[in-house]
């Protein structure tokens, strides 16, 4: 079944694929329980790191997508995130890194890592078998260990290096005019991911696209975390000096978002952000305590707001409503399980 | 798009909590700084709540402002001494940072450690650089969600002013 499962995997990557895509494919397949998109996201790492994922904070069910796994973003420049940097997925759009088209049937065979010597036969048997379904392909790895010498292999490694030979043994064809040392394939392993990283990086950061150097993305980057740090300093210290209360500025936005009046349209933002937010709940029923209690405070505030439209007097109204949104707000905040 | 929103609206409702556990148990800090720091407490918190596990800064995060929220009446004073101690560190680093601009990429995947949170604990580059990814994207949603806040809290506070 083994066999099946490689020779399948083997015939979807027939067209030119880099090493790193043919590597998170076989990790794919070497843990099928990686189900969810967010622990996709490390399937190596946190099989590297012990394999315990997400038993932190105890999740409220949301699985949050890969942050840079959706599509293009339409309306915001800042935030273009293209739509082939999915990481750890099954669904690979094929990039073009270095990659020449050379025929298979010139090519050197020479086989990268070997595990054992008793495999030898069985590779060769399996090279033959495989080398006629791929004949158009210009790479191929070979799946050649038993599953559960992978397993072992991958749960007894607890160093944090993404190196292949610690966590698993990939038979790479080496190509035309390329070095077939282990450690150069593994070193350009390592290039082909952090090139890509780069190229996420260079959308998400601004004003990067001039500059292709390592350092200066790096200086980049650091300096775009920074300014984002400073920026929220800076807009806390103005949310402290504009409210008299911590918690009076949520309060504001609940009532700005029932009263509706005409300063709403002078700000699009919030209303983009408020609309969506109490669209977003309606529709996933999410999270019920947060409706219920959002709407808690939508009844009182219209209410008062027939009488006076002073926002911030009608938070003061609605302080008398605190005991069932704190009784809310403690089990959400027990649910969180910080 | 629809991911960068579902980050803001985590974002947000976690803020709301951590923004009413912080004030329903103390005492009101009357103080501009504390209040401040409140915010930025309580938003850091909403922020690595919102991660929630996998990466290595929200825990680091977490466990970075987790003991000041433990003991809620000395939590200001003890947040206070931990913001000034990250905010020397990461001057001082700010500095070293100009100094080291010609000398290559390790110095500066070192400063690029130092702002991460958690970043020290990461040995590989190319983990370094995903988990800076993923704290780009929500320090941008941090700041994206304060900064309409805070134009929120402006405009009513001109209508209050008008009103007056």
């Amino acid at each position: 079944m083994n066999r099946a499962i490689e020779a399948d995997l083997l015939l979807n990557y027939n067209t030119d694929m880099s090493v790193l895509e043919r590597q998170r494919a076989h990790l794919k397949y070497l843990n099928p329980g990686f189900d969810s998109p967010l622990a996709g996201f490390f399937s190596d790492s946190s099989m590297i790191n012990g394999g315990v994922i997400d038993g932190f904070l105890g999740t409220d069910g949301l699985n949050l997508p890969m942050i840079y796994g959706d599509t293009t973003v339409e309306g915001d420049p800042r935030l273009s995130i293209s739509p082939e940097t999915m990481i750890g997925t099954g669904n690979f759009k094929k990039r073009k890194f270095d990659t020449e088209t050379k025929d298979c049937d010139g090519k050197k065979k020479k086989i990268m890592m070997m595990n054992r010597e008793d495999e030898v036969e069985e590779e060769e048997d399996e090279k033959s078998k495989l080398t006629e379904q791929n004949n158009g392909s210009t790479r191929s790895i070979k799946k050649m260990k038993n599953k559960a010498k992978k397993e072992e292999n991958s749960y007894s490694s607890d160093s944090s290096k993404v190196t292949i030979q610690k966590t698993d043994y990939i038979h790479v064809r080496a190509r035309r005019g390329q070095a077939t040392d282990s450690h150069s394939i593994a070193e350009r392993v390592r290039r082909e991911k952090i090139s890509e990283r780069m190229k996420f990086l260079q959308d998400l950061v601004p004003g990067c696209d001039k500059i292709t150097g390592k350092a200066g993305m790096l200086d980049e980057i650091i300096n775009y975390v920074q300014s984002l740090q400073r920026q929220i300093e800076f807009l806390s210290m103005k949310l402290a000096v504009v409210n008299p209360r911590p918690d009076f500025d949520m309060d504001d936005i609940f009532a700005k978002e029932v009263a509706s009046s005409t300063p709403m349209t002078v700000v699009p933002s919030p209303e983009m952000v408020n609309s969506g937010y109490s669209h977003e709940m309606v529709n996933s029923g999410y999270s019920n305590e947060m409706v219920s209690s959002g709407y808690l405070h939508f009844n009182p505030m219209q209410q008062v707001d027939t009488t006076s439209s002073d926002p911030l007097s009608s938070c003061f109204n609605n302080g008398q409503a605190p005991s069932m949104w704190d009784s809310h707000v403690q089990n959400l905040y027990g649910s969180l399980g910080v | 798009m629809s991911t960068y929103n579902m980050v803001k609206q985590e974002f947000i409702k976690k803020w709301i909590t951590t923004l009413h556990m912080l004030d329903c148990s103390v005492e009101h800090p009357l103080n501009v700084t504390e209040r401040k720091n409140a915010i930025k407490l309580s938003s850091d918190i909403a922020m690595a709540a919102a991660r929630s596990g996998s990466t290595v800064w929200s825990r680091a995060l977490i466990s970075r402002s987790g003991n000041k929220t433990a003991n809620k009446p000395v939590a200001r004073r003890i947040l206070k001494k931990a913001r000034n101690r990250l905010k020397n560190r990461c001057l001082t680093l700010r500095r070293n940072g100009n100094f080291t601009a010609k000398s290559g990429v390790r110095k500066r995947t070192e400063l690029l450690k130092s702002l991460v949170p958690g970043g020290e604990l990461i040995k590989n580059k190319d983990y370094l650089i995903r988990e800076t990814l993923d704290y780009i994207v929500y320090l941008r949603a941090q700041v994206d969600v304060m900064r309409t806040v805070a134009a929120v809290d402006s405009v009513t506070g001109n209508l209050t002013n008008d009103n007056k």
